[in-house]
């Protein structure tokens, strides 16, 4: 019986999470659409329903009725494969974040988080690191230069990012003393780490801009070079399901701000979810905004940002945190 | 030296791209996007709002008449050769006053891409194009034009030149600009 | 060999090379327009005018009227000479009216081409223009005088060159006018070649003006096989169509030039007749279905009757690529032919000519041009290989005596002797010059001062007029003649050559006599039309009619064409090309021009435009060569010759057929002709003489009774009507006189001829020409002699 109501809490808030991700993500592009069409003085989708609110129905009946193309030579079964990975493994971390405090309901404590798990931060790590896989079998697999070439960009780039982004997390670790997320909002319960730790802030959210290849980092799907690199063979859903990932890894990568350095859900006044959601919410229009302001790097470029700037400054970040912690302990 | 010289300053170049100076230029980049986002849009909502386009926009092509009323194209082809994407094609014949004409005339709009080197080409400024841009059709051979779509009842803009005032048919030596013929049978002077 | 130094290059050319020639042989082109190399320098346009800086002589002078000499300096590149040529050019452009767009010339056009060049675009004299009132000149050229810039092209090559009068400069200085006196039709087959040279739109090609732009068409270079001779020519397709054929410059063949009736006989491939779908009984069907009627009709005679009893035919106008396949199928199948010839006299007498021209040394045009001594024997040159004529021009031009022993009242742009032998008469006269070097004295005054003067001759020999012993008496007479002397052999078609060297025993006749006696079944006939030119139609269609299966592979819409019970279309040499031996062995292939198709033109059946549909190709099917057809019938009948392109053809043929060992395109064949059995013939019995009989001869025309050209409706305007020639005395005897209209009952037909009279026709021999056909095709058998009964005036 515990059992079964178990299951049945998480099964339902699994399929609610899940259903607000879909619908975040959907409505985060169209979002991004009107907030770069104001950025560039113009008025974005307008034309499908009031405001062009049924933009993302459209869009979605569209991507699904049409043609689901396998190029000739492709790697069929890898080829179908990747943008499933992609998207499952953007879904999936968001499994780890937390959205609440806990909730006592009827004398069951209700985690505010599909699972709250001990090593929460290091699962994100690891299926972040996972979705690498979708993108380089994808470009691999679609038998095409353009693809090929943004898969290796992509491997490359993320692989490099990787380091300074665990790095950029390690003091907020030192600080709070534990992996899980829920125990490193409960610790920002007088001040955000973000005002604490405003290095290591610049440091992961430039580090997770590369990591989820956004702009000024897309430069495995750079357009202007590589068609679309690495879904360039892509249509239909399947190139949805490419598109599902990248948005739903703005709210995981939102989630993880707010939760890491902004406070998760703590504030005055409002009931605590929605804080977190406007904090999500804060950190994708930031996301938006340097869509709009940033141009492109270069490829060199993004090589030396990572290594010879990212690098250094968290490594310095973590000993002077360690430093610090050393000379102060916590009371 | 020289080459050193650029060397280094090449070092310092890059040196100040990655100097914290950039931080203050990327900052002036966000404020000035953030600006732009309390700014009223310019966009003009096309179906509601039409501009009048200027005389020379480059949209429909059209075949005009000279100042007589009659058609000018002559068929000569250039139009056709000059076309980057081939999609004017026509076959000249000789209408019963001597004129060379176009017995069929034909433009893809399909393949059009409203280059305007048609028009450029065109020695009796027949072929023009025009404003007008709204040509969309569901089926592909309702964009084949043929010379009755494309033929109109006015000079377009030009409204005054008349090539056939100048060559082809007409009786010859009376065109302006022309002796009367010459006589190949006296040699008197 | 003087050395002169151009543009910095240094050359050596021979003596009585112009500068202008020496210019291109290093690659330099100098612009001319009146300048042309088979007509020679004029200096009327004076725009090749280049500077010599050192030398003989000095200053900017005229390339094309000045001969290299050692020592000479010259810059085309001068800024004097530059100067010089683009004032030129704004002269010649002062009263050229500037109707580029409706012009035919625009694009290949000369004075365009130099003009846009020069610079100049903007008139700067606001004088008036000079003006003329044009001509019509026939069916061939369209005249529009205004354009002229008097280079005097025209006049040179129609008057100097081709040696007809009609046509020619009126007037004086600025107001020169090229014409004729009055409107007309021009006489010379030769005129097309005016729309060549002409230098700018004033002379243009009429059957194809406004088809199409330059920039158009598909060209490539192609053969001409209206004759023997072989001319090249360049052929222009647009919109499935072949539009116009013109001369493609050949020194060792036809130099720059060609006859109209190379140039305007492509039009059998647009016929609108012309077979485009395989049909089975008279009723399209799809090529799948027509290959297998055949291949089931073959095979099931083949099951009743034997290999033996498949009779195959071709003709001397089919590729040799059919022909190599034709052969080798029949080798492989045991099927009994190829027939390529008419009857057993036809193939005799080609090989023989082949053997005696190629064992005395065969001469082709270019010998012809440079003979100071030229008989003609049974051949008309003018009808039978009109470029000859032109050749024979040339030689007379430079002194050449000619001579002609044909009973046809020959006529050649130029002064000639002629002697109206035949038969017995021929035979005793080249025998009297076999034996003899002056024998020929008696029939050809002056012969003996003109052989004794001469250096090279050359004897044209046609098979049609002259019979086999008369051919082989001269083979004797040329021998006679020494070394000095060549045979040119004017064949009837463009393949004869190859024909006679694949030929086996089987003729035409010999094959319908099988089938008279039973023994033909099944007859495939590829590329032929027995009917052309038959004296035998009743009894030819009464074997036609008689068979079992007839499969016909061919592009014309000819007679035995809607006689087939399964008819596979063709292509033709525009479509797929082709090799071809002209008369002197010379082996040369024509390139495909287009894909074929049904001609849009054609296509359009009334309406105004081109259908609005979409397809995936162009309608009408692309017809397969006929050896690609013979090909897949030959695998589906289990008798694949392994061969699967052209090359493969070659590859084969190669090896089978020792006459093409070591020959490559443009090259002559090595054959010493043979396979004459001497005694195969037996003569005919000459028919009775009785005093009111008189033998016929018949013949054909230039625009009138080739194959090929019978089916271009460009040649209709210009093919003569029928014509019958009488001996003058004869005919005034009779009352007759030129231009009276009579008919000659033929059987049960009266046919409708003009009466022509010449001192040279034998008085015992009636020269029939049908011309237009029409009536003939219904004449059931030309008997061999008709008699003035038989004749009377309409």
């Amino acid at each position: 019986m515990e059992l079964l109501t178990y299951l049945a809490l998480m099964g339902l808030k699994s399929i609610a999470v899940l259903g607000f991700l879909l619908f975040a993500a959907s409505y985060l592009v169209l979002g991004e659409r009107k907030l770069l069409a104001r950025f560039q003085v113009r008025y974005g989708p307008n034309r499908a329903g009031p405001w062009g609110l049924l933009q993302p129905i459209a869009d979605m009946i569209k991507l699904l009725a049409k043609e689901d193309i396998v190029p000739q030579g492709a790697d069929r079964k890898l080829f179908l494969l990747a943008p499933a990975l992609v998207a499952t493994t953007a879904l999936l971390s968001f499994g780890a974040v937390p959205w609440g405090p806990e909730l006592v309901l009827g004398g069951r404590k209700i985690e505010g988080a599909v699972a709250d798990v001990q090593v929460g931060l290091l699962y994100i790590f690891a299926m972040s690191s996972l979705s690498v896989y979708g993108i380089a079998l994808g470009g691999w697999a679609s038998n095409s230069k353009y693809s090929l070439l943004g898969a290796v960009r992509g491997a490359a780039q993320m692989i490099s990012y990787e380091i300074s982004l665990g790095l950029s997390l390690a003091p907020i670790v030192m600080l709070s003393g534990s992996f899980s997320l829920r125990e490193i909002v409960e610790a920002q319960e007088k001040v955000p780490f973000g005002l604490i730790q405003p290095v290591s802030l610049f440091l992961f959210l430039t580090s997770a801009l590369a990591e989820i290849k956004r702009i000024p980092f897309d430069l495995p799907e750079a357009e202007n070079e590589l068609v679309a690199g690495y879904h360039t063979e892509y249509s239909g859903m399947r190139f949805g399901l490419f598109f599902l990932g990248e948005y739903v890894n703005i709210i995981v990568l939102g989630g993880v701000v707010a939760n890491m350095f902004l406070g998760g859900w703590k504030g005055p006044l409002l009931p605590p979810l929605l804080w977190f959601v406007i904090k999500v919410l804060a950190v994708a229009f930031f996301l938006i905004w340097v869509r709009a302001t940033l141009p492109r790097l270069r490829y060199d470029q993004l090589m030396h940002l990572g290594w010879k700037l990212l690098l250094p400054l968290s490594v310095l970040n973590v000993i002077l945190t360690g430093a610090v912690l050393a000379a102060w302990p916590k009371s | 030296m020289g080459e050193k010289r650029e060397g280094r300053s090449r070092d310092e170049a890059e040196r100040r791209e990655g100097g914290l100076h950039v931080l203050g230029a990327i900052w002036g980049g966000f404020a000035t996007t953030l600006k732009h986002l309390f700014r009223r849009p310019i966009t003009q909502q096309y179906p509601e709002v039409r501009r009048s386009l200027p005389e020379r926009a480059r949209g429909r092509i059209i075949l005009t008449r000279d100042p007589k009323g009659d058609e000018r194209c002559v068929a000569c082809e250039l139009c056709s050769a000059v076309c980057p994407v081939s999609c004017i094609s026509m076959q000249a014949a000789q209408r019963e006053d001597g004129r060379r004409y176009a017995l069929w005339f034909r433009i893809n709009f399909a393949r059009c891409i409203f280059c305007g080197l048609c028009e450029e080409a065109c020695p009796t400024l027949a072929i023009q194009l025009t404003p007008d841009f709204e040509m969309i059709k569901a089926d592909p051979l309702d964009l084949l034009y043929e010379k009755e779509d494309l033929l109109v009842d006015h000079c377009g803009k030009n409204t005054y030149y008349d090539y056939q005032e100048h060559c082809g048919t007409g009786e010859k030596g009376m065109r302006p600009g022309e002796l009367p013929p010459v006589d190949p049978k006296t040699n008197l002077p | 060999m003087p050395r002169l130094t151009i543009d910095g290059q240094v050359i050596e050319v021979p003596p009585g090379t112009k500068v202008i020639d020496a210019a291109e042989a290093l690659g330099i082109v100098i612009p001319r327009l009146c300048y042309h190399p088979a007509l020679g320098p004029a200096g009327a346009c004076r725009l090749c005018a280049v500077s010599f800086l050192d030398g003989p002589v000095k200053g900017v002078l005229m390339s094309c009227s000045i001969e290299a000499r050692d020592g000479m300096v010259v810059s085309t590149e001068h800024p004097e000479a530059v100067s010089f040529r683009k004032q030129v050019i704004e002269w010649l452009m002062m009263n050229h009216p500037h109707d580029c767009p409706v012009c035919d010339e625009g694009g290949h056009c000369l004075l365009q081409e130099v003009t846009v060049a020069s610079g100049h675009c903007r008139r700067r004299y606001p004088g008036p223009k000079r003006t003329f009132v044009d001509q019509d000149l026939g069916p061939f050229v369209q005249q529009e005088m205004n354009r002229c810039i008097h280079c005097w092209r025209c006049r040179r090559f129609y008057q100097d060159y081709a040696g007809y009068r009609d046509f020619g400069a009126l007037g004086i200085g600025w107001r020169t006018y090229f014409g004729r006196a009055t409107s007309g039709v021009l006489e010379s087959p030769f005129s097309g070649n005016l729309v060549d040279i002409c230098p700018t739109g004033a002379l243009t090609d009429k059957p194809s003006r406004f088809m199409a732009r330059r920039w158009d068409v598909e060209r490539a270079p192609s053969l001409c096989i209206h004759c023997s001779l072989g001319c090249n020519v360049t052929v222009s397709a647009h919109l499935r169509e072949i539009v116009q054929v013109e001369a493609r410059y050949n020194g060792d063949v036809n130099g720059h030039f060609i006859c109209d009736r190379g140039r305007y006989g492509f039009d059998y491939a647009n016929h609108p007749l012309r077979p485009r779908s395989p049909a089975v009984m008279g009723e399209e069907t799809s090529w799948s279905k027509a290959i297998a009627q055949a291949v089931a009709g073959i095979e099931e005679v083949t099951r009743a009757h034997g290999p033996k009893a498949i009779g195959v035919v071709s003709s001397e106008r089919a590729s040799l690529e059919a022909m190599v396949t034709l052969s080798l199928l029949c080798e492989e199948t045991g099927w009994e032919g190829p027939a390529f010839f008419q009857d057993e006299e036809t193939l005799v007498k080609n090989r023989l000519l082949a053997q005696v021209a190629l064992s005395h040394g065969i001469a082709g045009l270019r010998e012809v041009e440079k003979a100071d001594l030229i008989l003609i024997v049974g051949t008309d040159p003018i009808c039978e290989a009109p470029l000859l004529a032109l050749a024979i021009r040339q030689a007379w031009r430079r002194g050449a005596w000619v001579g002609a022993l044909d009973p046809r009242p020959i006529e050649l742009p130029l002064t000639f002797e002629q002697s109206g032998l035949w038969d017995e008469e021929l035979k005793k006269a080249l025998l009297k010059g076999a034996q003899r070097e002056e024998g020929l004295e008696e029939v050809l005054p002056g012969w003996k001062e003109a052989l004794d003067r001469s250096r090279e001759i050359v004897v044209i020999l046609g098979p049609t007029v002259v019979d086999i012993s008369s051919l082989r008496r001269c083979g004797e007479f040329v021998s006679k003649l020494g070394k000095k002397a060549r045979i040119f052999p004017v064949f009837r078609g463009p393949n004869s050559l190859a024909a006679s060297a694949l030929s086996r025993e089987s003729t035409f006749r010999s094959l319908a006599r099988k089938i008279r006696e039973g023994k033909i079944k099944a007859l495939l006939l590829v590329e032929a039309d027995p009917f052309h030119g038959t004296k035998m139609r009743g009894e030819l269609e009464a074997s036609i009619r008689s068979l079992e299966l007839t499969i016909v592979i061919d592009y014309l819409p000819s007679e035995v064409v809607k006689r087939a019970h399964i008819l596979i279309p063709s292509a033709t040499i525009y479509e797929g090309g082709g090799s071809f031996i002209n008369q002197e062995g010379r082996l040369q292939r024509a390139s495909p021009v287009h894909r074929g198709g049904i001609p849009l033109r054609r296509n359009l059946q009334g309406n105004l435009r081109p259908p609005r549909t979409f397809a995936k190709g162009p309608p009408g099917e692309t017809a397969k060569s006929s050896w690609q057809v013979l090909l897949e019938l030959g695998e589906r009948i289990g008798k694949g010759l392994g061969i699967e392109d052209k090359e493969d053809i070659w590859k084969v043929a190669r090896e089978r057929f020792p006459f093409l060992w070591q020959v490559e395109p443009g090259g002559r064949i090595s054959w010493e002709g043979g396979g004459v059995q001497e005694e195969a013939m037996e003569e005919e019995e000459d028919p009775s003489q009785s005093s009111q009989e008189m033998r016929v001869l018949l013949v054909t025309s230039t625009f009138a009774g080739e194959e090929l050209s019978q089916y271009s409706s460009k040649l209709d305007p210009v093919r003569n009507e029928a014509r019958a020639f009488f001996n003058e005395e004869v005919a005034s005897q009779r009352g007759l006189r030129r231009g009276d209209r009579i008919w000659i009952r033929m059987g049960d037909v009266r046919v409708p001829f003009s009466v022509k009279t010449s001192p040279k026709v034998p008085s015992k021999l009636l020269i029939l020409d049908p011309g237009n056909e029409g009536l003939w095709r219904e004449v059931r058998e030309v008997s061999k002699t008709i008699g003035w009964t038989e004749i009377e005036r309409a």
